[in-house]
This record gives C-alpha cells, sequence and structure tokens, in this order.
C-alpha cells in the first residue's frame, strides 16, 4: 500500500506527457518574418491542429526566438477566441542571423522549426522619409512660377511708367 | 527695380524648398512564396526538409521520399498522400489537404518542394 501511494504522484505526473505521446499537432503560420527590422513587431497567427484535423484549444503555445550565439527570447501566443487560432508578437531585438521555433504546447517535444532569417538593422534617421513641411513637391514649383509671372509683370509695368533715358 | 532680384530670390527659393527627401532604404526582401505556404500550413511540423529549416520526424524526409520524383509526384502526394503508400498502410498525412489552399498556392508549395529536393 505504502508503494503505491509512491507510485501514485509519479503516474500523476507522467500523466499529461503520456496522454500526449504519440499525438502529434500541425502549426501554422499566417506570416513569416521576412525583410524584418530590429525591434520591429512581428505578428503572427498560429494555427494549431491535431494530427493536422482538430483546433486545439486551451494551449499554451510559444515562439522562441534564438540568436546567432544561442540566447533565446520566449513570446508566449495568446489564444485569439476563434478555436485552435493562438496570437504573438514577436521582436527581434537586434539585427543578424536568428532562428526561431514554435512549441505548440500539445507536444513540446517536437516543436516546429523554421529555416533561419536575417533581420535588418534599424533604418538610420537619415533614410527615413519624413513629411515635407513645404506641401506636395508640385506645389513649390507652381507658386515659383506664379511669382515669376508677377515678377517678370511687375518689372514690365515698371519699365513703361519709367523708361530707361535714351543717350543723347 | 531693386524689387525684380528680390523677387526673383524668393523665386528660386521657394522652387529649391520642396525637394523631395527620398528615402534611401532598399524595399524589403520578399521569402519564397513557396515557403510562406509551407509555414502556413505546418508541414514543418511533421516533416524534415532542409530548405525549409524543417527537422520533424513525424512524417518522411522529403529529400529522401520525394528524391529525384516529378513534380506531378509532388503534386499527388499532397493532394492525394494516399495514392502511393506502400502496403496496406494509411498515410497520417490528412486526405483533401490541398483543398486547404488556392491552386496558385498548392504550385508555389510544388515548386518550393520540387526546387529544394531537385525533383527531374
Amino acid at each position: 500500500m505504502r508503494r503505491c501511494l509512491l507510485i501514485l504522484p509519479l503516474l500523476l505526473l507522467t500523466a499529461p506527457a503520456v496522454a500526449h505521446a504519440g499525438g502529434f499537432a500541425t502549426t501554422g503560420l499566417s506570416s513569416t518574418p521576412d525583410g524584418l527590422r530590429a525591434g520591429q513587431p512581428w505578428k503572427v497567427e498560429l494555427t494549431i491542429l491535431q494530427h493536422g484535423r482538430t483546433p486545439l484549444s486551451d494551449l499554451s503555445p510559444e515562439i522562441v526566438a534564438i540568436d546567432a550565439d544561442g540566447n533565446r527570447t520566449t513570446f508566449a501566443a495568446k489564444p485569439t477566441g476563434k478555436a485552435g487560432r493562438y496570437a504573438a508578437t514577436v521582436r527581434f531585438p537586434k539585427p543578424g542571423q536568428w532562428r526561431y521555433v514554435v512549441y505548440d504546447g500539445f507536444n513540446n517535444g517536437m516543436p516546429t522549426t523554421y529555416p533561419a532569417v536575417l533581420i535588418r538593422d534599424t533604418a538610420p534617421a537619415s533614410t527615413v522619409r519624413e513629411p515635407d513641411p513645404v506641401g506636395p513637391p508640385g506645389l513649390p514649383i507652381a507658386i515659383g512660377g506664379v511669382l515669376l509671372v508677377g515678377a517678370l509683370g511687375f518689372w514690365l509695368v515698371h519699365r513703361r511708367r519709367h523708361p530707361p533715358a535714351r543717350l543723347a | 527695380m531693386k524689387v525684380v532680384p528680390a523677387l526673383l530670390a524668393v523665386v528660386a527659393l521657394t522652387a529649391c524648398g520642396g525637394e523631395d527627401k527620398q528615402q534611401s532604404s532598399q524595399p524589403a526582401p520578399k521569402g519564397d512564396p513557396g515557403l510562406k505556404v509551407w509555414a502556413a500550413q505546418g508541414c514543418g511540423s511533421c516533416h524534415a526538409f532542409a530548405p525549409a529549416g524543417a527537422t520533424a520526424t513525424i512524417g518522411p524526409n522529403l529529400a529522401n521520399s520525394l528524391g529525384g520524383r516529378s513534380r506531378d509526384y509532388i503534386r499527388e502526394s499532397i493532394v492525394a498522400p494516399n495514392a502511393d503508400v506502400g502496403g496496406a498502410g494509411e498515410s497520417i498525412m490528412p486526405e483533401g489537404f490541398a483543398k486547404r489552399m488556392t491552386k496558385a498556392e498548392l504550385d508555389a508549395l510544388v515548386t518550393f518542394i520540387a526546387e529544394g529536393v531537385r525533383a527531374r
């Protein structure tokens, strides 16, 4: 009886693992992080289907980003309210080559892996398109044209009223 | 008369004021459309396939099972995974898998896999 009491907690601890043993789920991603810059959010939705068929709810999936040195950053995915759908926002904090892995929360012993992705440096300030304080590019040219015509007209009127003195 | 050069100077300055601060950054590189379909359909949860960075072991490694096969065979493997299962077994890959994607997406996925396994 005492042995049974000792084994029982062990059985309870291993029960979830046994329940998932042999089971698998597919994880689909709504997008991939191609072309992202460091710190830029990658908003992705995960679709998790048991045996590729049945949406799985009540899971706690995670996306793990791994840098070139092997440092791991974990991003939890939250249920969206739709069966089998989870949403996560991932930020690769620095530029360089990153790998990412998805743990579906159903059978974390078999994560889904993806090809490495190159995260670009943040955009330099000089390369960012700033709002034009003057307005659209065509507007200054139009204003310039109007002013030019006005200046010529003013000059012609001024010349007619005050003709240059003739040389003797 | 002194007004004219002043006006002309204003005109010149105004015309230069709208210089476009054009961005110098290149457009974001776009990933392989087939890889996007691969990721969207969760193929890497079951199959190992080096071009997709996938290492799963539930289904066959595609480099082994599809290497040297034709594009048509690869397409059939997705559309009807039980069509060429040896013995009396049944593929664990869901039937009708291809119905989850558009024809263009299926084409992109077939191309991605075919190029990855260097199909004939």
